[in-house]
Formats: C-alpha cells, sequence, structure tokens
C-alpha cells in the first residue's frame, strides 16, 4: 500500500494563482508528477499542470522506451497546453511573450504492482528530484551534491504558441531515467528545486523528518527557512510516498 | 620582497611608488565599486526599480547614425521603444503584468531651452501602465528559433511611447536636474530597491552648463543596494572608431567633453561587466559606462547591457 502527503506553496509574499509549480497523483494507479514552470516564460504554470496531468492520467506503459515515453507525453500535453489558451483575447504584449512558447521542467516517478515486487521507473528532464529512503540509506536522483542545482536546468518546451501553433513537431530535451526497486518502510518523495537543494545541503541532519514534524505548520515552517536565507524563496512542491 | 616564511616585505631602501593621482583615484574608485556597491536587492512589485531614459533631441540629432539606416534620433527613439517593450515582455505573466520596474522618459531640447517628459501623463509610470498606453504599435518581424538550430520569422507587435524628434538646443542640465528630482524622491520611497538606472544618449555638449556639477548630486542618492548607475552614450556623427566602457581618460581623444563625461559615468559592478565581455566587448574590470562616438552597434549594445542588471535581478 502506498500513502502519499503532497506538501506546496507559492514563493513567499505571493498568491495561490501565481504557483508555477504543478503536481498530479494518482496513488491507488502509483503515478505521480511533479512540474516546475519556467518563471521567465508566460502560461508556464498551464504547460506545467498540462505536463504531470497528462503524465498521470495516461502513463506510458513501464516498458515503453523512455525517450519514446516522453515524446509521447509531449505531443499530447502540447496539445492540451495550447487548447488551454484564449490565444486570441490576449493583450498586444502578452501575444508578443506567448507566441514563444512555455518552458517547465519535469519529474514523472510510475510504480508498478505489488505482484512486480514494486519495480519503479523515474524519468525527469530539469532539476527537480527523486529522494528514496530505504533504512538508514538515502539515494538522491538525479543530483547527489547541492551545488549541482545552481545552473540552469534543462527544460521542456511547449512549442510554439498562437499562430504557429502546433504546426511544428517539438523534440524532446536530454532525460535522465532511474529504474529502482521498493521495500516495504521505504519512502520516496518527489521534489522541485528549492527544497531538494535544501534537502541535499542538509542531508546528513535528515532533513526530510523535519519536514514530516512540521507537517502541520509547513507553511509557516517553509517561511521561516526561506525568510532566514536557507531556502531560496521559489516555489515549493513535495510528495511523500510511504511503501507499506 | 619575499621572506623565507613567504610573507612580503617592504625595505625602504630599495621600495619606490610610481602611481599617478589619477591611479589612485581610480584604485579608491574600484575599492568603492567592488566593496560598497553590492546590486544585488531582488526585484518584485513590493521592492521595484527605477529605469530613467534621458535622450537628446536637439538638431543634429536628425543627422544620419552611422551603421544605421537613419537619424540618430530616429535610431535612439526606436531602441529605447524597443527596451521598453522588452521591459514589458519580461514582466508579462500568464495573468498580465507584474510591476517589477517604473519607468520614465526624459526628453531635453524638443524645443530650444525645454526639458520633460516625453511619455503621456506622468513622468514615473509602472510598468503595466505603459503596457497599456502605447501611442500605437507597428507590425514587424521577429525571428524566433524553431527548436531544431533554425530561425522563423514572427510577426508581432511593436510598440511606439514616443516619436523621434530633432529640433532646438541640448538643456542637459536640465534634464539631468528633472531626473534628480524624480530620483530623489523615488530613494526616499524605495530606500532597499535596486539602485535607480539613468540612462542619457546625447550626440553633443550640453547648452545650459556643466552636467557633472548635477550628475555628482544624483550619485548621492544612494539606497541600501548602492548608488544610483548613471550611462552616457555619445552618439557619433563620423564614422571614426567608437570607444566603448573606457577605464581611463586616456582611452578617450582630447575632448574636455568627453572627459566631463566619462568622469561621472559610474563604473560597472561586476555583474556588468560580465554581461559585456559575454557580448565579446573587451574591457576592463574598472571599465565605465560611458560609450564615445557610438555607431548603431554600439548604442544597441550599450542599452541592453545598461538594462540587462535589473532585469536578472527579477524575483
Amino acid at each position: 500500500m502506498l500513502s502519499v502527503r503532497e506538501f506546496h506553496r507559492p514563493k513567499s509574499g505571493y498568491r495561490e494563482s501565481e504557483y508555477e509549480d504543478a503536481f498530479s497523483i494518482d496513488a491507488a494507479g502509483g503515478k505521480f508528477a511533479v512540474a516546475d514552470g519556467a518563471t521567465e516564460s508566460s502560461f508556464s504554470n498551464v504547460w506545467a499542470k498540462a505536463l504531470v496531468s497528462t503524465f498521470v492520467e495516461n502513463p506510458p506503459p513501464m516498458d515503453m522506451n523512455d525517450r519514446q515515453s516522453v515524446k509521447n507525453l509531449l505531443d499530447e500535453s502540447r496539445k492540451k497546453w495550447y487548447g488551454g489558451i484564449d490565444w486570441t483575447s490576449l493583450p498586444w504584449f502578452q501575444k508578443n511573450k506567448a507566441v514563444l512558447g512555455s518552458y517547465s521542467t519535469f519529474l514523472g516517478l510510475q510504480i508498478d504492482s505489488p505482484e512486480n515486487p514494486r519495480r519503479y521507473r523515474c524519468i525527469t528532464i530539469g532539476d527537480s528530484c527523486l529522494f528514496h529512503l530505504s533504512g538508514p540509506k538515502m539515494e538522491s536522483f538525479p543530483f547527489s551534491d547541492y551545488r549541482d542545482l545552481n545552473y540552469t536546468p534543462r527544460l521542456m518546451w511547449s512549442g510554439h504558441g498562437y499562430p504557429i501553433g502546433l504546426s511544428k513537431d517539438v523534440e524532446p530535451p536530454g532525460l535522465e531515467v532511474k529504474y529502482g526497486k521498493l521495500k516495504e518502510g521505504d519512502t520516496l518523495i518527489l521534489a522541485t528545486d528549492a527544497i531538494s537543494k535544501w534537502m541535499l545541503q542538509n542531508k546528513f541532519n535528515k532533513p526530510w523528518e523535519q519536514i514530516l514534524e512540521n507537517a502541520d505548520n509547513w507553511d509557516s515552517y517553509i517561511g521561516g527557512l526561506i525568510s532566514s536565507g536557507a531556502m531560496k524563496n521559489d516555489d515549493i512542491t513535495a510528495i511523500f510516498i510511504s511503501v507499506s | 620582497m619575499r621572506s623565507a616564511a613567504g610573507s612580503l616585505e617592504a625595505d625602504s631602501a630599495y621600495f619606490e611608488l610610481h602611481i599617478t593621482a589619477a591611479q589612485i583615484r581610480n584604485i579608491y574608485n574600484l575599492y568603492h565599486a567592488l566593496a560598497l556597491m553590492v546590486y544585488e536587492a531582488e526585484i518584485s512589485r513590493t521592492n521595484p526599480s527605477l529605469i530613467l531614459f534621458l535622450i537628446d533631441q536637439s538638431r543634429s540629432m536628425s543627422h544620419k547614425l552611422p551603421g544605421g539606416e537613419r537619424s540618430k534620433a530616429q535610431e535612439a527613439s526606436d531602441a529605447i521603444n524597443r527596451q521598453i517593450g522588452d521591459f514589458v515582455l519580461r514582466c508579462t505573466k500568464s495573468d498580465g503584468i507584474r510591476d517589477y520596474f517604473h519607468l520614465g522618459v526624459i526628453g531635453y531640447g524638443y524645443v530650444t531651452g525645454k526639458a520633460g517628459s516625453i511619455l503621456k501623463g506622468d513622468l514615473i509610470h509602472p510598468i503595466s501602465e505603459l503596457a497599456g498606453t502605447p501611442l500605437r504599435t507597428e507590425k514587424r518581424k521577429m525571428k524566433v528559433s524553431d527548436g531544431s538550430g533554425g530561425d522563423i520569422d514572427v510577426d508581432y507587435d511593436f510598440g511606439v511611447w514616443f516619436d523621434p524628434v530633432a529640433n532646438g538646443d541640448t538643456p542637459m542640465c536640465k534634464a539631468l536636474s528633472i531626473a534628480r528630482d524624480a530620483i530623489k524622491d523615488w530613494v526616499e520611497e524605495h530606500p532597499s530597491s535596486y539602485p535607480p538606472i539613468l540612462i542619457n544618449i546625447t550626440d553633443g555638449q550640453a547648452t545650459d552648463g556643466n552636467p557633472e556639477d548635477v550628475i555628482k548630486e544624483i550619485l548621492d542618492l544612494k539606497t541600501s543596494d548602492g548608488d544610483p548607475l548613471i550611462w552616457n552614450c555619445h552618439l557619433s556623427s563620423n564614422p571614426s572608431t567608437p570607444v566603448s566602457f573606457p577605464s581611463e581618460e586616456s582611452e578617450l581623444p582630447n575632448d574636455k567633453y568627453a572627459i566631463s563625461l566619462f568622469n561621472v559615468s559610474s563604473i560597472l559592478p561586476l555583474q556588468y561587466v560580465g554581461y559585456a565581455r559575454e557580448m565579446q566587448i573587451d574591457l576592463k574590470d574598472n571599465a565605465r559606462a560611458y560609450v564615445f562616438n557610438a555607431q548603431l552597434e554600439q548604442l544597441v549594445e550599450f542599452i541592453d547591457i545598461g538594462t540587462r542588471g535589473p532585469q536578472g535581478q527579477m524575483q
């Protein structure tokens, strides 16, 4: 059985409607995804939502080639993104920007059924991370050193907006994949970049335990970390999945 | 000489100091720029930044700008309008425009002896207000990446907030005084903001006094993040070699006016030195925000680099 807890908040000082990360959860089906829409592009929140919802609602078969899985995700998500924006009613300055398309990181996790010793596959593009806690061990993917999160991440591009639209094919960017096995008592955490960096920076102090201990006052706990400078002021998303 | 323990010792018998007053001033200025000025304040809706453009509208701006097809007035107006459009673009989000920046454009010489805002309404405008109030938009083409290494042309709307004028004399001091008063008010209301940026584009000498005095007053209007940044771009009237981002007076021609503007242009904070080097511009760490004899290419580069710093601090 999978038990799931989800935590998210917009940047300190921002409204919930300005949150540009996205997540989607299907605990029964073992499908989870997080995405971090790039602030620099417009409609990146629509794009991030399209990616996570497409992945969870229509996941690729576990044995499908990784790159083909991402190509299918990209094609389907682009249709959802393009159809989700009322292009013709945008004012001139929004049209100028929206034609350039939207960008987002993506991390998708699929956990197989119990009959299949809880094999999992994690596909990521960019700097959202997966943490696998098993007994005293912690494995992180795709980064193990917090300093690796200082660079501009790879991003999924939606392709152009109106008036070019879906007429041009878009190739998926470089991706990274991890296959793993779960056992009872293990925990997986999907996290966007700012909280991933903080967890890696403090990994010897088991920061994931601090998050769960402060689950009831999560918002003020994270707000305190941000105002003290321990965590970057960014949209924050983390999904904890415990296997029992 | 180096002692056995590795420390430096100065032996007065052999130590000679060859350093000029100008070098001492440069060292002091560089120290000042590096040690006290950070230019790292986050720019947000609650802590916005101010950008002021000053544009010479004197009669000589009707002459053609070397490297371009059109007059200095047209090229300078186009460059500033493009930059306003770029600020609008950067602040545009799915749900509208976020006021990370407030912006003003002061013209001088549009009528002899006159200087003032050349945008509709107030002198300073939040960027969202400018997005809604261009004089007009013009259909133009821009190249966008096709995602596979090539480019495609796309129509876009080019915002025009003011038209070029080339008419009177060069009352630069009057324009700088208006800017000083606006910056003073801004800094009082936004004491911890990213420091205001003033970009002055001219092709001539002030006809109403010495601009150094007013610029020194502006440089005293600090925020907790540093001094205002003063950028001066001198447009060329001839195709001789431009001098971009000089660090020493000796790099300039023997021109009293050029030396005067050089001396009141800001030493580039290190981030800006980095942006210029990314654009393959060769400059020293203590370069100043000044271009002498700029042609179209230098004008465009100058405005681009001058506005990159605050754009990089948007939260």
